[in-house]
Order: C-alpha cells, then structure tokens, then sequence
C-alpha cells in the first residue's frame, strides 16, 4: 500500500484505533448496509448460482457473482497491503479463476463466500512470494487448500457482540490482524510488546470468537 | 495424518486472514493439509474473516474492470487454463503441495551444504526466509533463539529439542524468547521446512560463525 493512500486511510476511516471508535465505526457501517434480513438467502444463492454456472457457463449469471464480491475482494486485498491496481488486478484473476473452477465446487462442503475468499487469500500469498525478483517459481505454485471450508454462515451481529465483548487489546490485535494485514512482528513492533504476547492476546480473542460464531470445540 | 505439535492458533489465525508472510504461511499450508484439527480452525478463521468483511465499507472496483474481465470470459482457452495438477500426482518424497516448487524428489534438489551434517535449500519468499534443511543422523543443530516467528515443519524423519519429539507433519511453532537446540535422532536423518520472520540469535562463538551461511 502506498504510503499517502494508506495515511490518508487511516486519516478517514480508522484514524485512532481505540476500542470504542472502532465499535462506532462499524455500527456506521452497518446502519448503510442494512440488507441483513436477506443475506442468508442471497448466499444461499450464490451457492446455487456457481452450481448453475458449471453447466450454464452464462455470463450473466457470472456477473452477479462479479458485482456482489468484486468490491468485497478488493476491500480485502488493500486491508492486507495490495495497492489499488494490484488489488484490483487480484480481483480480476480470482474471479476468472472461480469461472474456470466453477466445476469443482462443492456446495455440500462450502459456502460460495468461503471458497471464493479463500482462492482470493491463496491468490494473495502467492502473489507476495512472486514479488522477489529472483523467484523462480511457476505460476499458481501455491498449494491449492483442498479441505472443507465451513459450511455454516457467520452470523454478524454474533461476531460484533462478540468482537465489543472483548478487552480492548485483544480487539486492537484481532483489527490488526485483519484490517491492517500485519504479522505478528510487525504487531509486536507497533504495540511495543512481545511477540509472545501477541500470540497469546490472540489466542484468548480466537478462542472467544470462535465460541460465539458457533466454531470451536 | 495424526500430528502430535501443531501451530499456536494465532498463527492460525492469522494464515485464516492471509496476514502471515509468504514464507509462514507456505509451511502452515503445508501442515493444515494434512491436519484436520487445523483444518477445523482455519475454517473458523474463514467465517470470522468473512463476517468482518461485511462489517466495513468496500471498495469499488474502477469503472472499466467490469467490461475487462467480461472481455476475458470470451477470450479463447480461457476454459482450459485450469491447473495443471496431474503431473504432481506420480510418486516421489516431496509432500504434493510443494511439488510444483520442488518437483517430486529430495535427493534431485540442488543441496548446499552449511556445515557438517547439515544442509539446506532455499525457497523463494519474499517476507521472511524459507528453507528446506537437511539434518544427518545424530547432528545437533547449533543452540538458538529467534527475533521473530519461527515456524519448522517436518517432512522426513524426525528431531528432538526441549520441546519434544516432532515427527512427519509436525510443527515446532516457536516463541522468540525460547532457545532450542534440535537434534535429528533417527537414522535416516531429518529434512524440515523452516520460516523464519526475524534472525535467529546464535549462542555462543563457533554457532555465530555459522550464521552466514545461514544467509540470515
Ligand atoms: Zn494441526
């Protein structure tokens, strides 16, 4: 992320990462996105619209999927460090390659949201990787994750209960983690804590996370 | 496959959020593809990540990209540009998900030998480092701690350190304040995938000589 595009980001959206502001920011947020009733059904659709698309291949049809994740992918990839071309170009190949793999998805074993993000973050990591110039790598090296992602649908209002409940440092280190896209060094050097530490606020807010999306053991 | 050590869940949280550096996360990868426990809780992470999307605005895209990509879809071969999967699936020792980075052998990899009894082979990340290292029976690799995350998965044979015993699969996942010395302890030696995010800090005189060939 270029530096100018990212401070004035941070300027306007996120500016001070204190627990509450965040917790304002996203209740903002959510008020101009109030189409919760639906989106269970709309992703129950999307699973039937890539099932459609491995027999139809109707461009059309491809396009909804394109319009609903295309801005949701690309918000993804500049959180995680893309400049807004890269992001934008990540977009494009992880949308073509859900056209192309339409074929091998499952909708017993994923949600449309899950696979699609997840060829996104494989696309992500491995773009990283390809960045060095002396790599010698093939394309799409990147080991393709073949295990059942979660079938269940994450209940937002859950997970931001849930997110508010937590203490303020393990909701700073969860936003770091996945707004900002930071390592657990990094982490450490901004909040000048042990990496130790770091791993094990993360640990407790994962933990209590998990239980209250209905993942965990 | 039964593993016996697997990563902290944080850095399986953070591998679900695609927030480690390349080089970490090619070794949690590695791990979780052969480890249901971890697959469970990346797919956690998954959901969470997914419902913290929804929680912020996105982005749109630029004007133009949607009559590109539509453009693409009518490109010629854009159908059969699949994965070209099939030639990783014939026999050899490297796991599948590094074959297409290593092909299918071991012992066809370019090895540089760093000392006695030990050597290794350099994968390209580009945050972090990321090696393949070769361990002979019985050596003791050189007592050391780390500035950042280390994360050792193993692939062949097995090793020892204070931690325990860590075997095919297994992931040391180590914090930066513990010093650990491992020692390949079977006889057909050990061979590991090892991401480093920091340098390592050598004790002692002879270990710290070694560093440079650690390229660290
Ligand atoms: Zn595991």
């Amino acid at each position: 992320m270029t530096e100018d595009l990212r401070n004035n980001f941070l300027r306007t959206t996120y500016c001070v990462l204190d627990n509450s502001k965040i917790m304002v920011c996203l209740r903002l947020v959510e008020t101009s996105m109030e189409l919760k009733p639906d989106q269970a059904v709309q992703k129950q659709d999307f699973r039937q619209i890539l099932v459609e698309l491995a027999k139809s291949r109707d461009k059309k049809l491809f396009m909804q999927l394109y319009d609903y994740f295309s801005p949701r992918l690309k918000s993804f990839l500049v959180r995680k460090g893309a400049n807004e071309e890269l992001a934008e170009e990540l977009v494009q190949e992880a949308l073509l390659s859900v056209w192309r793999k339409t074929s091998s998805y499952d909708p017993d074993k994923a949600t449309a949201s899950t696979w699609i993000f997840r060829i996104a973050r494989n696309l992500w990591i491995d773009r990283l990787r390809k960045e060095k110039p002396d790599m010698l790598s093939p394309l799409n090296s990147y080991p393709e994750a073949g295990y059942t992602p979660s079938l269940a649908v994450c209940d937002s209002g859950r997970l931001k209960e849930a997110m508010d409940a937590l203490p303020q440092q393990q909701a700073q280190l969860v936003y770091k983690v996945y707004y900002e896209g930071k390592s657990h060094r990094e982490i450490a050097e901004d909040m000048d804590m042990p990496i130790g530490s770091v791993k094990s606020g993360l640990r407790l807010a994962f933990d209590k996370l998990r239980v209250r999306i209905g993942g965990g053991s | 496959m039964n593993c016996n050590h697997h990563p902290d869940d944080s850095t399986l949280f953070s591998y679900g959020a695609g927030s480690l550096p390349d080089s970490l996360a090619m070794v949690v990868a590695c791990h979780v593809a052969v480890c249901e426990q971890c697959q469970g809780k990346v797919a956690d992470t998954e959901q969470i990540g997914l419902g913290l999307v929804e929680q912020e605005p996105h982005q749109s895209m630029s004007s133009h990209s949607r009559d590109r990509i539509l453009d693409m879809l009518s490109e010629p071969g854009i159908e059969n540009s699949a994965t070209p999967a099939a030639q990783h699936e014939s026999e050899g020792d490297v796991p599948v998900l590094l074959r297409p980075l290593l092909g299918n052998r071991f012992s066809n990899l370019h090895w540089r030998t760093m000392a006695p009894g030990m050597k290794q082979f350099i994968l390209p990340a580009s945050r972090g480092k990321l090696r393949l290292l070769k361990i002979a029976p019985g050596t003791l690799l050189p007592s050391h701690g780390h500035n950042g995350s280390e994360l050792t998965l193993v692939l062949k044979g097995s090793y020892s350190d204070e931690l325990g015993r860590f075997c095919v699969g297994d992931v040391a996942d180590i914090d930066p304040d513990v010093t650990h010395q491992p020692v390949a302890d079977t006889h057909e030696g050990c061979i590991c995938l090892i991401a480093t995010d920091g340098p390592l800090r050598f004790k002692g005189l002879v270990p710290r000589l070694l560093q440079p060939f650690f390229q660290l």
